[in-house]
């Protein structure tokens, strides 16, 4: 039995439609991430699993419970804001103990269930500030403690690292992975506009487009085979290059798109070239190295080098690529063709 | 830096026109009546001349001294035993003694400015002398047989301030009364409007029903119906229920005659009046300020399983204390100073302040520092008011609930 189950979802906001029949399962004990481009419905999508936003159409199933018309409160799931949402006049362990408050539980208990959270989070000697005495990264984590303090079968994140500075991010993403680690059962969904989080994170990742569903997978089946052109170019980065059929040397599908990521691209002699460009402008990141080029044709391509390079700009380089790493796809639908 | 010091001039200019009347009317209420008067606030820190004229005393103190008929005495110390007797029959509190030094004198109230101190005059065939200190000597040749004389005197008189005007705005007990009334009236009058507009603002902000943009709309167009345009018809319902009231006492026997009169200028009605009138710029005031609390907030209570009037008790309204603060003490400004609103609709023997005042305007017309001391027991009332909530006017209560707050 899945732990959540989308049918068909759909959702209207007055004449636009904003979600397009968008069907999902998740597992329980599941680590699901919804990516996509910024105003592709992500946030949407999260909200009405959350109940903060009505179904238009389709059901949806949580355990095997239809929720479509369940208060917010009864569907056993708790979300962590991208804003955080502290409550600003209450400390951090009335914040923390506000839905249990609510639900007139025994001091005693809320004391005890506060207090393992603050333990988990690290934010025992903070529970009698105010949110507004704690920095960024504290508050994220009460806002997870808030969460977590409910027992939810469902936690939802909607980007919750998006307000953090860059090196917070990567540590408090690590967090997030032991903490669903130490919550085995418990079904998570993570909402983020960046792949890389995306990728670190996930069991499955949902790739949404314009209210669609693209693809769902693992992070390497779509990394390895993605759907369409669309979920090649937004998974991986630098992004996957795609070359019409007059861009490469071999002419042998017609009317496919040919993909390949930058990291795939070797150095090659003019005749086992698959690919030929100028050079036009080098980015050298001490690890590894970008070269950016431009085939005769016009097509702009990137490849990653292992170390700097010493090429001109302006000089023409060739490139080969392993046939297991060439993702065709057709030039009129973008979709995969094997 | 140019816009700087426009500015520090503004401030300061508007400091000013703040605290000038507000002194004035403070010191001229601590003066005595001649004082304030006489000269105006802004000289009360330094000695002025003020003329007076003193009785002096007459055959009943005449001496034999030698060959000399004399009379002897203080003009200041007899003038004021005399006024304070006078105002312990009174029953009135101690008046301001006078004191200082004589500058000039004269035989007469409106010729003050004859003679130095220590010189001598003539009057009524007697030699004058008034010192400085104020003990005069009247030498006469010949048995003197009439009563004293008034004189006229230029004093040099330091300043000086009391208690006085205000002991006796409170001695009659009016001031108080209206006090008390005034009070009765305004925290009703400010608390309920406050409530019932922040119920009100929060169901506009952040509940569905149908209706609601077209009844908010109603709401904000009652902003501009100006309120005298109430005031008889509201006046004929509240005589009407007065009435309806009364009959249907009388006739279920709770009551009988005169008794089933009820009134119709009420301190309830007063309420209910100040509310009415108060609601359409609190309810968008308020809607403006909780409309503007983070929508994630209240999303975050409804999945911690809080219901309407919880987020309401427990998130918005602490949330809003600066906005219900600052919307309170213009209520309570406005109710406290209304004039019309009480006059016309008030009860008619329980004076709120401003009615009392404006009657004691006409009562004690010449006694400014006596009208200066109601003037600033009415004034002070609010500004206690305000300095006490002012703390709830700075802002950043919601830092820290949102990014970056
Ligand atoms: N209340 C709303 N009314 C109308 N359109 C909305 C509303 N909320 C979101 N949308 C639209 O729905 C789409 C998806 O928004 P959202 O789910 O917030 O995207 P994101 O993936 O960035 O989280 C956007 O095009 C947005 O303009
Ligand atoms: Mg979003």
């Amino acid at each position: 039995m899945s732990a959540l189950t989308l049918q068909n979802i759909d959702k209207v906001y007055g004449k636009t439609q904003v979600m397009h029949d968008v069907s999902l399962d998740i597992e329980q004990g599941e680590f699901v991430v919804f990516v996509g481009p910024s105003g592709c419905g992500k946030s949407t999508l999260l909200r009405m699993i959350a109940g903060l936003e009505s179904i238009s159409a389709g059901t949806l199933f949580i355990g095997d419970k239809k929720m479509n018309n369940v208060p917010a409160s009864k569907r056993g799931i708790a979300m962590v804001f991208q804003s955080y949402a502290l409550y600003p006049h209450m400390s951090v362990a009335d914040n923390m103990g506000f839905s249990l408050s609510i639900a007139k539980t025994p001091k005693q208990e809320i004391k005890q269930r506060v207090a393992a959270a603050a333990e988990i989070l690290q934010l025992t000697p903070y529970l009698n500030r105010l949110p507004k005495a704690l920095s960024g990264g504290q508050r994220q984590r009460v806002a997870i403690g808030r969460a977590i303090v409910r027992e939810p079968d469902v936690f939802l994140f909607d980007e919750p690292l998006s307000n953090l500075d860059a090196e917070l991010r990567v540590s408090t993403r690590r967090e997030i992975a032991n903490l669903k680690a130490s919550m085995p059962d418990t079904t998570m969904i993570y909402v983020t506009h960046d792949q890389v989080e995306a990728m670190t994170l996930a069991d499955k990742i949902v790739v949404l487009r314009d209210g669609r569903v693209e693809q769902v997978g693992t992070p390497l089946e779509l990394y390895d085979r993605p759907r369409n052109s669309f979920v090649g170019q937004f998974i991986g980065s630098p992004k996957m290059n795609i070359f019409g059929s007059g861009d490469l040397a071999v002419q042998n599908w017609p009317h496919h798109n040919t993909g390949i990521r930058p990291e795939h691209l070797e150095p090659a002699t003019p005749k086992t070239a698959i690919v030929s460009g100028t050079l036009e402008f080098v980015e050298k990141l001490g690890e590894y190295s970008l070269a950016y080029l431009r085939t005769a044709t016009g097509c702009e391509f990137t490849v990653k080098f292992d170390r700097s390079i010493n090429h001109a700009i302006g000089k023409e380089l060739h490139f080969k690529a392993d046939h297991n790493n060439l993702h065709q796809f057709d030039s009129k639908t973008m979709l995969r063709v094997d | 830096m140019a816009r700087r010091i426009i500015a520090s001039l503004l401030l300061l200019a508007l400091v000013l026109v703040w605290v000038v009347p507000f002194g004035g009317l403070l010191i001229t209420s601590a003066r005595s009546t001649k004082h304030a008067n006489e000269t105006g606030f802004w000289t009360a820190f330094q000695t002025n001349e003020i003329g007076y004229s003193f009785k002096t005393k007459g055959k009943e103190a005449v001496e034999r001294i030698g060959d000399d008929w004399v009379i002897k005495g203080n003009i200041f110390d007899e003038r004021n035993a005399a006024d304070q007797d006078l105002a312990a029959q009174n029953n009135e509190p101690k008046t301001f003694d006078i004191h200082g030094s004589v500058a000039r004198f004269g035989s007469g109230a409106a010729n003050p400015d004859v003679a130095a101190p220590g010189e001598t005059i003539d009057i009524r065939d007697g030699q004058f002398t008034l010192h400085e200190n104020g003990d005069y000597t009247w030498v006469f040749e010949t048995e003197y047989t009439k009563s004293g004389k008034t004189i006229g005197v230029r004093v040099a008189h330091p300043p000086q301030f009391g208690l006085r005007n205000y002991k006796r705005a409170f001695a009659d007990g009016r001031i108080p009364n209206a006090l008390i009334n005034s009070f009765i009236v305004t925290i009703p009058a400010t608390i309920i409007p406050v409530m019932i507009a922040a119920f009100a603002a929060y169901a506009f902000s952040w509940l569905q029903f149908p209706g609601r943009d077209l009844l908010l709309g109603i709401v904000i167009a009652l902003l501009v119906v100006p309120l005298q345009l109430a005031f008889i018809p509201v006046l004929s319902i509240y005589a009407n229920l007065a009435d309806w009231a009364g009959d249907l006492s009388a006739s279920l026997g709770w009551c009988s005659g005169q008794e089933c009169d009820y009134p119709a200028k009420t301190f309830s009605g007063l309420w209910i009046a100040h509310t009415a009138f108060g609601l359409p710029l609190a309810i968008f005031l308020l809607r403006n300020y909780i409309a503007g609390l983070p929508r994630e907030l209240m999303e975050s209570a409804r999945l911690d399983g809080a219901s309407h009037l919880q987020i309401f008790t427990k998130l918005v309204l602490p949330l809003s204390l600066p906005a219900l603060a600052s919307y309170g003490i213009f209520q309570f400004l406005w109710v406290w100073n209304d004039l019309l609103v009480a006059l016309i609709l008030g009860p008619t023997s329980d004076l709120v302040l401003p009615i009392e005042i404006q009657k004691q305007i006409g009562t004690f017309k010449s006694e400014l520092e006596r009208l200066n001391a109601s003037a600033f027991i009415s004034m002070i009332v609010p500004l206690i008011v305000f300095l006490s909530m002012q703390k709830y006017f700075v802002r950043g209560l919601l830092a820290g609930s949102v990014k970056g707050g």
